[in-house]
């Protein structure tokens, strides 16, 4: 169950960087250790660049800007921040509530957010157990 | 004779292993000018010369004669402020066709990071104009550029582009508008700004899209440049699309 569970995971988190124009890397990552759960990436990439990546969304998560969402938004379902580097994006995405994944995904240039977004959300689906039959 | 002495004398040098190999430089953002100006003039057979940062961005040119002749390749290509794609623009001293969107474009590619600069012969035969841009020309022009984008103006330049949103001004300069009819109010925005002013003040630089999707969904659009710093919240799909261009067109400062 629990390998069946990892492979529709990786193969969700495939799926995304290959649907969403741009995305050079894709992983989920536990938001409270930084742990990198699975990746999906164009080119081989190094345990400490995935660590640097997981670690700048931790932060990310953490920022005060993130107090805004119940008070500007209360029926949101899915928060994802950009952070605008010079030449990539990196934006990481957590359902609302929160939960025990995030993703992270990594553009050359300024990603499509909704369909960013759509994906991500299967993503979700699937590792919350909430995946449609 | 002075300067080709001085030329060997480098070469030797770094033939000898006492010195770095030009490419193995790192210029600072403030002697990027002088020193791409100082390579383009010591060039007089046709070679290619490219200064790059470590992130990535670049601007690749032949020179010839101690002049550019031809640009070859800007990226990212939307750095390049030309009325025309970089390989189709032709070289020239003229500052609105040429100089003024070259020195702009380099100083956005250079940012505030460091730069190498490397020299590569052509692979192959190549037809190249007479006429081109000095290198004399190059420092006073980059200097210009710079002055004429300030990193600090960037935030106030923000708060100024999105006249209907709810947006704050924090740093130096403290300033709340909240229109009239908003999800949020005025103390709502400067709570924000202040947890944020804290949050960033070891920070260089950041440029954040947070965008909360749902039922009704709002974004919120941050951006800390030289110790200033702008938020502005949007709650319709344009007003998000137009802050993500905004934002986007300030990559060149960091």
């Amino acid at each position: 169950m629990a390998s069946n569970l990892r492979e529709k995971t990786q193969t969700a988190v495939d799926d995304l960087r290959g649907s969403v124009e741009g995305c050079n890397l894709a992983m989920l990552i536990d938001p409270e250790t930084g742990l990198v759960l699975c990746k999906s990436s164009d080119a081989a990439v190094s345990q400490d660049r995935l660590n640097s990546v997981a670690s700048s969304a931790q932060s990310a998560l953490r920022s005060s800007l993130l107090n805004a969402k119940g008070d500007v938004s209360p029926t949101a379902t899915l928060v994802s921040v950009s952070q605008i580097g010079k030449t990539a994006t990196t934006v990481t995405l957590q359902p609302i509530p929160s939960h025990d994944e995030a993703l992270v995904c990594r553009f050359d240039g300024t990603p499509d957010q909704d369909a960013l977004s759509a994906a991500a959300r299967s993503v979700f689906s699937i590792t919350s157990g909430t995946e449609a039959a | 004779m002075t300067s080709l002495s001085d030329t060997f004398s480098a070469l030797i040098e770094t033939v000898k292993g006492n010195a770095p190999l030009p490419s193995d430089v790192d210029h600072t953002a403030d002697t990027a000018g002088d020193a791409y100006a100082e390579i383009i003039n010591a060039t007089i057979l046709p070679r290619r010369v490219t200064a790059k940062t470590a992130s990535g961005a670049r601007v690749s040119v032949i020179a010839k004669n101690r002049r550019i002749v031809k640009l070859i390749e800007v990226h990212p290509e939307t750095y390049w402020d030309g009325a025309v794609a970089p390989h189709e623009t032709e070289c020239s001293g003229d500052a609105e066709a040429f100089s003024s969107p070259f020195a702009s474009t380099f100083v956005k590619i250079v940012g505030k990071e460091s730069i190498r600069i490397e020299t590569a012969m052509l692979s192959e035969r190549v037809d190249l104009p007479k006429s081109g841009y000095l290198a004399s020309k190059i420092p006073s022009d980059v200097a210009e550029a710079r002055e004429n984008s300030p990193v600090s103006k960037q935030a106030a330049a923000m708060f100024t582009a999105f006249p209907n949103l709810p947006r704050a001004r924090f740093g130096s300069a403290s300033e709340i508008i909240v229109p009239e009819g908003s999800a949020v109010a005025t103390d709502w925005m400067a709570t924000r700004a202040a947890e944020l002013k804290s949050e960033l003040a070891g920070v260089e630089s950041d440029i954040r899209f947070v965008s909360l999707d749902g039922e009704v969904s709002h974004a919120l659009a941050l951006v800390w440049l030289g110790g200033e710093g702008c938020l502005v919240l949007a709650d319709t799909p344009d007003e998000f699309g137009e802050l993500e261009r905004h934002l986007g067109a300030l990559r060149q400062y960091l």
